[in-house]
């Protein structure tokens, strides 16, 4: 899933003091699923602007709403008629979901209550990992099932590194070097001599660097 | 074995609290009872006390006195007295008259729960009760105590209707008394009742000074050591003397005390009132009756027992429980009342009068408006104009259709006036509402609707200052609450008919047979590597019967039952679900296993206190009284090899530590001293001591080691013996005798420390049912109070030393007393669950996991058919986590929404949020 956290509430009202009809919308996708967009927590930011906008002294209006997903037009059609009410939009979705709506609802204000962090998983309740880079040319199965290339500080191809010590990444104790865990993994499979054969430099074009991405699949295009 | 058993109705006789309670518990097991009691009312002793220590409990026995009266299987025959039995087990015929009417009634067992009287002080002249105007008795006082009594609960002298200033209570009249009251044994219950009596009166008037003479405080049960000190702490004043002689003041009526005190010096002290606080005997109708058929009595008059079976008279079939086998208190007479449940079930298969009704099926409260009705019970003692005030402003509250004071039969009132008003939700005030929330249940059922649409007042801590005001506020915000509660879905679990028990000594033991001998299969768990517990220990009970003989016997039919699953050697891990449904799993040494049950009776003992103390570890004389016991049955020609034997008593005990009294401690110290002496007459025996607490019959024992020699010392606990290596060998005990007036030397061969027993070991276990504790690890008896064998979770009950320190013969009566109550539970078919559980809407759910993951209890998980989580009802413990933390809002607890947290205070507050 796609991992975000909620902006601060100071940065949030900076955004949206001038406003007084603010909608605060939520997404029943990744955000509802990493505790940060869903309809929970459309209330308790919508709350907490009532309670600014009372210490404040302002005649906010605060409304509700919680789509499907935010990345579908489908949903977002959902909000016509409702986003001409409000004078300003903040869209707790990942960074998808206001730009969706924005492309939707061209006189829209809208703002982004969170800030999207990277394709991960949870490891524990409350606590996610980043997993995936999105690089465009997955290459996991070469490393034990893990990528080097999302979770090695440098994506190195051929690591380890000589920053690599007891298993932690030289950049900070609490990260874990994921070549010494792959190395690990494959000398336990039995494959370490996989490892010892040079992997050449990875194209990135396929990766961001090669410029923003899109995908057409021709068979599902009418 | 079932098959053999003959079947029959059961005789109960008395309907004091012990009958009545027996008489539910056989009519829930499927007996049809005749419940004979002699005079008008049913409620025998109870309903003459104001208010019951150590928490007061008296609101519960009138509807107990209602739900008998309804009882379609429970014919309650009041005039009535018993006047011949005949037959025998299974098929006994008894004449009962009432009036000049005789009848014959055929019954398969009886059970005699006559209770007791209290004794006549009038007999004895030096009370000069019935002379002195003054002088009452502790029945009469707490008749003027009780607010509904014939002084509205002001205490006025007789003689000129002044109010006392100066109170003495009288100890131990008609009891402990050989000489003029014929009663050796200790009543067991008057020291308690009379420190009742003190503080109730400190209550009414903090001035009022309050004294009680008496000879040993025997504050033996569970919470009452720590009565005492409460009471202490509140003025009332204890002194160690036996009175003599009352007289009065010819002109004043005041009453002069004539008494030695502690230092022997003759004092005199003027009171304005004196308490006699009577002992107690066995119903004279029953002992008669049973003198007529010959059945056992004890020296001292109450009906005899058998041997290790406590509620079986020596008459095949004629069972006993309550205050005509022993002096007992409330508590043990509900407990043995339980226990006789067990003990006629083991042979005797139910016939009822007829099927048990069942309600009607619950209908949705109407779309409308809310129709609240509300329903309000005062204690006695209450103001009443409280009432009033609440009623009043109730009636002005939107919702509430219609209002009720609920006198007596909460059931059939609340729900007849459900009815009448058309309301369909309740809203119910009273002291400590949660007590009486099974029968607001039953009352909304009885009414056609949920049983969860209630909400409750609570009445007390109140502070005077702006009473009112908090008053209204609380109602306000029960009405409005009530207003949004919607009705929880219910579901019928069925019953998984199978117990654990968890524990391995005599309790756990006789549980388990107790519950097996019905045809339920049952898991006997001990972390041990073999059953017994302290049972291995246990020489002789109090009275002198062979404890391993008995232990023996219970092991060998522990095995042999098929019924009964021993495993040894094995913990419990984890602990899930719901009465009638539970699922634990059981680790045997790393190996997993996992059962379900509908029932766990918790019967997993307690500890000695290892005191660092008296020389304890570092003297090879110096034994704990478990050890000393261990000796006696291994290797009892050392133990007399002594020549000199110190008994300490309340080692670790009655502190700061354990405040407790361990109840048993004294009698095993006795007995154990009264058998020494026996087999070896020129042993010098001593036992040093704070308060002799022989309570009850075990008094006999007291006065029989005193006969034999043995020598009492009574200690201060700032002046403890003091215990060094002698250099003889063997070591020198040291203790100021206060008689004497100096300290004496005791060189001793052997020193038995009776050690506090303490419930360290319970915490374990007791989290993983979610069972309460009290501070000394014991475990808590249920909220709805006079359920001493229901740990505060349904279908979770206790038994032995985990409930409080008692003896071998008390914890038998306990044992099967929580069986009785387990198989009323096992007996059901199916349980309804509902209430305070979270419930999934299927279409908001994002199958995120974080039910999953912050469930305590580990109950939802995701569902593939349902593509949603799922919450078992049977196993949502209510506690809220996953509804408050479902980020996408997909989870609700209808006693308790959104709407409701945001909506009342909103009202309590009277302000209205956009």
């Amino acid at each position: 899933m796609i991992v975000a956290e909620q902006k601060p509430i100071r940065e949030l009202v900076e955004m949206v003091k001038d406003f007084q009809k603010i909608l605060v919308l939520g997404c029943k996708g990744c955000v509802t699923v990493c505790n940060v967009g869903g309809a929970k927590e459309v209330g308790v930011l919508a709350s907490a602007l009532r309670i600014w906008g009372r210490k404040t002294g302002r005649d906010l209006q605060v409304g509700e709403h919680t789509l499907e997903r935010q990345c579908d037009p489908e949903y977002i059609e959902e909000l016509r008629g409702i986003v001409g009410e409000y004078d300003a939009v903040i869209s707790i979705a990942c960074g998808v979901g206001p730009q969706f709506v924005s492309e939707r609802y061209p006189t829209a204000r809208v703002f982004p209550g969170v800030n999207t962090k990277f394709m991960g998983g949870a490891v524990a309740h409350g606590i996610w990992s980043e997993r995936c880079a999105g690089c465009g040319q997955c290459v996991v199965h070469y490393f034990g099932g893990l990528c080097p290339i999302a979770r090695c500080s440098k994506s190195l191809m051929n690591g380890p590194c000589g920053g690599s010590a007891d298993g932690r990444c030289e950049i900070h104790k609490e990260v874990e070097c994921i070549w010494d865990t792959i190395v690990r993994k494959m000398t336990e499979q039995g494959r370490l001599n996989e490892l010892i054969e040079f992997k050449p430099p990875k194209s990135w074009t396929t990766a961001r660097d090669g410029g923003p991405r899109s995908m057409i699949r021709e068979e599902l295009v009418k | 074995m079932n098959q053999e058993k003959p079947r029959g109705k059961v005789l109960v006789l008395g309907g004091g609290i012990a009958g009545i309670e027996a008489a539910m518990g056989l009519s829930e097991a499927g007996y049809g009872v005749y419940l004979v009691e002699r005079s008008a009312a049913l409620g025998g002793m109870m309903p003459s006390l104001h208010r019951i220590y150590p928490l007061c409990s008296c609101c519960k026995l009138e509807p107990r006195v209602a739900a008998c009266e309804q009882d379609p299987n429970i014919q309650v025959l009041l005039n009535t007295t018993v006047t011949s039995i005949t037959g025998e087990a299974g098929r006994f015929q008894v004449m009962v008259k009432q009036g000049t009417e005789d009848t014959a009634l055929e019954v398969g067992a009886v059970l005699i729960a006559a209770g007791m009287e209290t004794f006549d002080p009038s007999g004895v002249d030096s009370y000069a009760y019935g002379k002195h105007a003054n002088v009452l008795t502790s029945v009469e006082y707490e008749q003027i105590q009780k607010p509904t009594g014939p002084q509205s609960g002001r205490v006025k002298r007789p003689s000129d209707g002044r109010p006392p200033r100066k109170i003495a209570w009288l100890q131990c009249v008609g009891s402990r008394d050989i000489n003029l009251c014929d009663a050796p044994y200790c009543s067991s219950v008057c020291c308690m009742y009379a420190l009742k009596e003190a503080v109730n009166t400190k209550d009414m008037d903090e001035e009022v000074e309050t004294t009680i003479f008496y000879m040993d405080m025997r504050a033996h049960g569970k919470g009452f050591e720590e009565y005492l000190n409460r009471a202490l702490d509140r003025g009332v004043r204890l002194v160690r003397s036996r009175v003599h002689t009352i007289e009065e003041d010819q002109d004043t009526k005041d009453l002069e005390i004539v008494f030695a005190d502690e230092a022997g010096e003759l004092q005199r002290e003027q009171f304005d009132m004196v308490v006699l606080s009577v002992g107690l005997r066995p119903s004279q109708e029953a002992v008669d009756l049973a003198r007529r058929m010959d059945l056992g009595i004890t020296e001292e008059q109450y009906l005899a027992t058998l041997p290790f079976s406590p509620l079986c008279t020596t008459i095949p079939g004629i069972y006993v429980c309550g205050g005509v086998k022993g002096p007992n208190d409330i508590g043990q007479s509900v407990v043995e009342a339980s226990a006789a449940v067990a003990e006629i079930a083991a042979t005797l298969a139910p016939e009822p009068f007829s099927e048990a009704p069942s309600a009607p099926a619950p209908s949705s409260p109407s779309a409308g408006e809310p129709a609240i009705l509300f329903a309000y019970h005062l204690c006695e003692g209450m103001d009443q104009d409280l009432g009033d005030g609440m009623k009043q402003y109730a009636e002005g509250l939107p919702g509430v259709v219609g209002t009720l004071r609920v006198d007596g039969d909460m059931v059939k009132q609340i729900s007849e006036k459900i009815k009448e008003y058309g309301a369909d939700r309740l809203v119910f005030a009273s002291c400590t509402p949660v007590i009486h929330k099974n029968l607001l249940e039953q009352a909304l059922r009885a009414a056609g609707l949920n049983p969860y649409l209630a909400e409750t007042v609570d009445l007390r801590a109140l502070s005077p200052e702006g009473a009112t005001v908090q008053l209204q506020d609380r109602v306000r915000m029960a009405v409005a609450r009530a207003a949004f509660l919607s009705p929880p879905a219910l579901k019928d679990v069925p019953v998984v008919k199978h117990a654990l028990v968890v524990g391995g000594g005599i309790s756990g033991m006789e549980s388990a047979l107790a519950l097996a001998r019905e045809g339920y299969p049952v898991t006997l768990v001990e972390s041990e590597e073999q059953l017994g517990g302290h049972g291995r220990h246990l020489r002789t009970t109090w009275d002198g019967h062979d404890g391993q003989a008995y232990l023996q016997d219970l092991l060998s039919r522990v095995k042999e039952e098929e019924r009964i699953t021993v495993m040894t050697g094995t913990r419990v891990k984890e602990n899930r679900g719901f009465a009638g449904s539970f699922v634990t799993t059981l680790d045997s040494g790393g190996r997993e296993t996992t059962l379900t049950h509908g029932v766990t009776i918790l019967a997993t003992g307690a500890q000695p206190y290892k005191p660092e103390e008296y020389l304890y570890g570092s003297s090879e004389h110096v034994y704990l009284w478990s050890e000393l016991s261990e000796k006696l049955i291994r290797d009892p020609a050392a133990v007399y090899e002594a020549d000199t034997t110190v008994f300490i008593q309340c080692v670790g005990s009655r502190g700061d530590a354990h405040p407790h009294c361990s109840n048993l401690c004294c009698t095993f110290a006795v007995r154990t001293a009264v058998d020494l002496k026996a087999k070896k007459p020129e042993m010098n025996v001593y036992i040093l001591y704070r308060d002799m607490r022989t309570f009850g019959e075990r008094e006999k024992l007291y006065r029989e080691a005193r006969q034999k020699g043995v020598i009492f010392i009574r200690y201060e606990p700032d002046n403890r013996p003091q215990v060094e290596a002698s250099k003889k060998g063997t070591v020198k005990v040291t203790v100021y005798e206060p008689i004497l007036r100096k300290p004496v030397v005791i060189e001793a061969d052997l020193v038995s420390l009776q050690t506090a027993i303490v419930g360290t070991g319970n915490r374990e276990v007791a989290d993983l049912f979610r069972v309460d504790l009290d501070q000394q690890g014991f475990l808590v008896e249920s909220p709805e109070k006079l359920k001493p064998l229901d740990t505060t979770i349904q279908g979770v009950f206790m038994a032995g030393l985990a409930a409080f320190p008692k003896d071998s013969v008390e914890s038998i009566a306990q044992a099967r007393g929580a069986a009785a109550r387990a198989l009323e539970f096992l007996a059901k078919d199916s349980v309804q669950v509902g209430g305070l559980k979270a419930e999934v809407i299927s279409e908001k759910c994002a199958v995120c996991c974080t039910c999953v993951r912050t469930c305590p209890f580990q109950v939802p998980f995701i569902d593939g058919s349902r593509g949603a989580a799922f919450i078992d009802p049977a196993l949502c413990q209510g506690c809220g986590m996953c509804v408050a933390e479902c980020p996408g809002k997909a989870i609700v607890m209808s006693m308790c929404s959104d709407d409701m947290l945001k909506g009342a205070p909103s009202v309590l507050l009277d302000t209205s949020l956009a």
